[in-house]
């Protein structure tokens, strides 16, 4: 009797355990990785709208169809300068742009990533599905009422736009709901916030809207909302290809 | 009474089949378009004769030394009509006004169409029919296929001429009717051929009946000798007239054109193999008839030509994501020869064909009697290349840097020389003579300021000389300009577009244009 009562003890304890220990920084990164990309294919049906510092604000409207783990296809839908055009992002290195005046399909240089997306706040880098622990090292430094905090470095010989990182990351859907991105010595750059989370579906929440200030700008801001989003509809290969970049237009 | 009912049975039918249709995949409609005003202003340029007809069209057109040379307004509309997957149909189509009268005539201000004249453009009225077959993709009608990697100079596109009205935009494609196949057997690989029926040449810029009615211009042949001797009859018998004729080729199906190109991935880098049977979509000088009077014909024809091209590019991610590209194409041209005929004065049979005979001493002397002897050399049939190379990047600060090395402008065409008149030149005077294929350097610098708002670019052309040119000159045309993104798709823009270097080059050739400023205003929707 007293043999099962140790043995029962010692099985309450070991489940007990994992709850009462919080889970390690890499632990943590590796369950926001696996959160922002827990589908197969997403339609996001996007408005970014830009704020200027004088109360102007400019807006597009796109359609964004992903499958992981990186082909992207973006196609705008307003205002008409845009309208028509397409990018295609099948990899890290290799992307198109569809520019329909010219009808004519160009491969972009990665250098594209340095450029800011559509004026916005949102680099193209942005615009990608984050993996972050590809990039960072993860410590977790805190615990609040919501969030699980953690502090990211990034990882020996990278030389990152941020080489540090600031997240708050849910505790049970394990998404972002805010990230802060810091220079060396710990100056906050840049900072995104996102927030309205729906689950579309059994594994996947969607924050309905994202908005990002960059502090290098004047505090200049730009936000995502999100007008509807579809999870894996099964969209074929075909779809980010460059012959449907021209036939989308 | 049976004719009737069977009448009302096919309506009936085809009522059902017409209500029935929608059932199949419903059409999915997007709209959209563009309005936009344009003016320019010339400085400094030779002023146009009116050519041919009395005057041009629209007569008040005229290109001053110093005045206004476009004061266009444009309406575009732009509608794309899908059913299902499996077809679209686009068009897309430019209104656009003159902003000039033709009213040469008391008549002509009673008409609307000659006080405020306006052209329709068709840029594109295609239907696409997607899987027609598996893997292939159908599409016929007005379009334009662009082919090649670098920007605006693609020696490997042909299918399109281009519209050299703009000088700004470097030539456009021209939409053409065609039918065009693309076959994807697998992954990236994409076969794409295309047949054009009817030869669609090249729109020239107002300034371009320069180059053919200046009598003081050179004669287009490589021979020096014949050129000279050309000369001396021209100084003999100075010309009172040069009119200009075009020969079109005829629309038989000797003289369609077809293009095949094989595209794919290698190495992670973009590569295409090209072919392209057809014609140059600028005209060749090819005949000169001397009437009466000292009014001479100049002929014009389009040569046919067989274009091999390939093209790569891709990104160097260890030069920070570097964009690089190159294109080549090798032509073959047709041989075009100097045909002149003599139907003024002293004529043998009333239109003799005049021709040289090369000497001893490597002079040529004239004849004027059958048969003939041998004709100058327009279009010489060696192969020549046309290429680009080029980069391009993004800075940190978000400035793009475009750079291209261009063996061959746009309108260059033909192995050999060149020959440009110097300024002041006479009838008869020695041209300049330099590489028929230039080399230029093309850069493009856009900043963009303000969240994006502001766009100011840089950018131009600049010929060096060849290293077989033996009077070295260069040249250049400078395009800055600065535009406001004032709303959302709502711009206004400002700009210039410079002619510099001297007469007797490509961009001091008065028929290459003159320099302009110009301000454009852009409503897209």
């Amino acid at each position: 009797m007293k043999i099962l009562r140790a043995a029962l003890a010692a099985c309450v304890v070991s489940a007990a355990a994992p709850a009462l220990a919080d889970p390690t920084g890499p632990e943590l990164l590796k369950k926001v990785d696996e959160a922002l990309n827990a589908f197969k294919d997403g339609v996001f049906d996007s408005k970014l709208r830009i704020r200027e510092p004088n109360g102007q604000a400019r807006e597009y409207a796109f359609v964004t169809y992903q499958k992981t783990p990186n082909k992207r296809l973006v196609r705008f839908t307003s205002p008409g300068d845009v309208k028509g055009m397409g990018v295609l992002v099948e990899n890290a290195e290799t992307m198109y742009v569809f520019l329909p005046g010219f009808q004519k399909v160009r491969r972009m240089g990665t250098h594209i990533k340095n450029q800011t997306f559509m004026g916005s706040d949102f680099s193209f880098e942005d615009m990608s599905q984050l993996a972050l622990s590809d990039t960072y090292d993860a410590k977790l430094t805190g615990k609040d009422d919501k969030s699980w905090i953690l502090e990211l470095t990034q990882k020996p010989g990278l030389d990152l736009e941020f080489p540090r990182v600031k997240l708050w990351a849910d505790l049970n859907m394990f998404q972002p709901l805010r990230i802060v991105y810091m220079d060396a010595s710990g100056k906050n750059l840049k900072e995104q916030v996102r927030d309205g989370y729906k689950q579309d579906s059994p594994i996947h929440w969607q924050p309905m809207r994202v908005l990002i200030t960059d502090h290098r700008r004047n505090d200049h801001q730009s936000e995502i909302d999100f007008v509807s989003t579809k999870i894996d509809s099964g969209l074929g290969d075909d779809l980010f290809s460059v012959r449907s970049l021209v036939r989308g237009q | 009474m049976r004719r009737a009912r069977g009448a009302c049975g096919i309506v009936a039918a085809l009522l059902a089949i017409a209500i029935a249709a929608p059932a199949r995949g419903d059409v999915e409609i997007k709209f959209g378009g563009q309005i936009s005003s344009d003016i320019r202003y010339r400085l400094g340029g030779e002023e146009v004769p009116p050519g041919l007809s009395a005057v041009p069209f629209p007569s008040q057109q005229r290109l001053l030394k110093y005045g206004f040379s476009r004061n266009e307004n444009l309406i575009k509309a732009q509608l794309s009509l899908t059913i299902g997957e499996r077809v679209k149909a686009v068009a897309d189509v430019d209104f656009v006004w003159y902003g000039y009268s033709d009213v040469n005539e008391l008549q002509a201000e009673t008409l609307h169409e000659r006080v405020d004249p306006y052209r329709l453009e068709a840029h594109a009225a295609y239907i696409d029919v997607y899987k027609i077959l598996p893997h292939v993709d159908l599409r016929i009608g007005r379009q334009v296929v662009a082919w090649g990697t670098a920007d605006r100079f693609n020696p490997t596109s042909n299918l399109n001429s281009l519209d050299l009205s703009d000088p700004v935009l470097f030539g456009k494609p021209l939409a053409n009717d065609m039918i065009r196949l693309d076959w994807n057997p697998w992954r990236d690989l994409i076969v794409t051929a295309v047949w054009v029926p009817i030869f669609r040449p090249a729109q020239l810029p107002r300034t371009a009946p320069l180059a053919l009615t200046d009598p003081a211009r050179p004669a287009p042949v490589q021979e020096d000798g014949i050129r000279l001797r050309l000369g001396q009859l021209a100084l003999a018998n100075p010309p009172t007239a040069v009119n200009a004729y075009t020969m079109l080729p005829e629309p038989s199906i000797e003289n369609t054109q077809v293009g095949v190109r094989i595209a794919g991935r290698l190495l992670k880098q973009d590569v295409s193999l090209s072919y392209y049977h057809g014609r140059f979509g600028i005209p060749s000088p090819s005949f000169t008839v001397n009437g009466p009077k000292g009014v001479v014909s100049a002929l014009v024809m389009w040569p046919r030509m067989d274009v091999l091209g390939a093209d790569i590019a891709g990104s160097i991610d260890k030069l920070g994501g570097l964009g690089y590209f190159a294109e080549v194409g090798v032509f073959f041209p047709q041989e075009i020869t100097y045909g002149i005929y003599n139907d003024g004065t002293g004529t043998i049979t009333g239109h003799d064909p005049v021709t040289f005979v090369k000497q001893m001493d490597g002079s040529y002397t004239t004849k004027q009697d059958y048969p003939e002897a041998q004709r100058g050399t327009v279009i010489p049939s060696t192969p020549f290349a046309k290429y680009t190379i080029g980069v391009d990047y993004t800075f940190k600060n978000g400035f793009y840097l475009n750079f291209q090395y261009v063996h061959g402008f746009i309108d260059e065409f033909g192995a050999g020389r060149q020959g440009y008149a110097k300024a002041g030149a006479a009838v008869g005077d020695a041209p300049r003579l330099e590489e028929r294929i230039g080399e230029y350097l093309v850069p493009t610098l856009q900043m963009k300021f303000f969240s994006d708002q502001v766009l100011v670019q840089l950018a131009g052309a600049i010929k060096i000389p060849s290293i077989l040119d033996v009077e070295k000159k260069s040249c250049a045309v400078v395009n800055p300009l600065v535009e406001w993104a004032v709303w959302d798709a709502t711009s206004l823009a400002l700009g210039a577009f410079i002619f510099i270097g001297d007469h007797d080059t490509k961009f001091g050739d008065p028929a290459a244009g003159a320099s302009e400023i110009y301000a454009k205003a852009k409503f897209t929707y």
